[in-house]
């Protein structure tokens, strides 16, 4: 009696083990498939807001935003990944409007640069497709020609050390900040631009 | 009740025991408690902040608030805002290099004093040298890569090396705070 007592209760244990082993492995498992994402990032996406009424997803919509924040694996645009891409104003005054036909030449630590050096579109935006720039190495030093065979109009002072969205430190510039805008104008380097002034 | 008498001892002994550990974890500065730290004028007038600023202090790298490491300067974070939100690209204030040196001598203060008083023979978990030479380069994981190395030919790594092994020359932490195209 004792001897089959015993292993009734040894397989009771092991039938709850096996039960609780399936539940885990289930939550394991869902939270694997339904929540394979980045919740920081997706917070910062949702914080972009919507799409500008009228400008659909094309190379000229959202400009000034991190590009890569969705470009980039795992982001809603995964399937066009950037190397590197930003916005480009025509002055550091708030609301300017985008430079267009600047090209935007980078030179990365190894020497090397992507296949062909972007050029801004109308909104100021360009980019650099992942395939065109596969084995960048960071850091990168970035120049803007207004003409390639001339001299450069502006060249970053510092480094881009590993962040391929430049507007993620290149925010654009505000007319009337809040109080916790101005804060947060302390990490930020100002919009890219071609020159001073209006 | 045995078991009672026990809780009972624990709880005396835990309580007889906070004040001691309070006061030991008391944090004293420079020449403190940690032995002898490399001070903030070193740091300053030998260029190893303007080296860091640089080099390191970038807004997609250690110019950012959350970092333990955080570097202010004029080309990355900075410390005080404009009133209009546009940026400052004024140069980089003594309060910012004070805060730089906080930060530094902050981050493993004992594994530092270490290294000061050892004139640079103990650094073999020292992070802030192991750190910037990357896996690639016999130090530990830097996200940003491999960015010194611990060779006579770096002038980065001399300037670095130098502040903490109390042997800086101010003329390898400029020359290593220049970025050439």
């Amino acid at each position: 009696m004792r001897s089959s007592r015993h292993h009734g209760s040894t397989r009771r244990r092991g039938a709850a083990a096996l039960l609780f082993a399936c539940a885990a492995l289930s939550v394991v498992v869902g939270s694997t498939l339904g929540g394979c994402t980045d919740p920081v990032r997706d917070a910062e996406i949702e914080a972009l807001g919507p799409e500008e009424p009228g400008v659909p997803p094309n190379p000229e919509h959202r400009p000034g935003q991190p590009c890569l924040h969705c470009h980039s694996q795992g982001g809603p645009a995964s399937n066009k990944p950037f190397a590197i891409a930003g916005t480009v104003y025509e002055t550091d005054q708030p609301g300017s409007n985008g430079a267009d036909g600047i090209f935007v030449q980078f030179v990365d630590s190894a020497g090397g640069g992507p296949r062909e050096i972007p050029q801004t579109g109308p909104s100021g935006n360009f980019y650099v497709p992942l395939q065109d720039w596969p084995d960048l190495k960071y850091p990168v030093r970035v120049g803007l020609y207004e003409d390639l065979n001339g001299p450069p109009t502006v060249i970053m002072k510092s480094l881009i050390n590993r962040e391929g969205s430049c507007n993620f430190c290149h925010r654009p510039n505000l007319a009337d900040p809040t109080d916790e805008e101005i804060d947060d104008s302390r990490s930020s380097a100002g919009q890219i631009f071609l020159r001073s002034g209006s | 009740m045995r078991t009672r008498a026990r809780r009972l001892f624990v709880v005396a002994l835990a309580l007889a025991f906070a004040p001691a550990a309070a006061a030991s974890c008391s944090l004293r500065t420079e020449s403190g408690e940690f032995g002898d730290l490399p001070d903030r004028a070193s740091f300053v007038d030998n260029n190893v902040s303007l080296f860091m600023e640089v080099r390191c202090g970038g807004l997609d790298c250690h110019g950012q608030v959350g970092r333990p490491l955080r570097i202010y300067g004029q080309t990355g974070l900075r410390l005080k805002a404009r009133d209009d939100g546009l940026r400052d690209n004024s140069p980089t204030t003594d309060e910012e290099r004070t805060e730089n040196y906080r930060s530094v001598v902050g981050l493993e203060p004992e594994a530092l004093s270490e290294c000061f008083e050892s004139k640079g023979e103990k650094i073999a978990t020292f992070q802030l040298l192991k750190k910037p030479l990357g896996i690639e380069n016999d130090g530990i994981r830097h996200k940003g890569g491999p960015v010194l190395r611990p060779t006579q030919s770096d002038p980065g790594w001399q300037c670095l090396y130098g502040w903490v092994s109390d042997n800086v020359d101010a003329a390898e932490c400029e020359r290593a705070s220049k970025i050439t195209p």
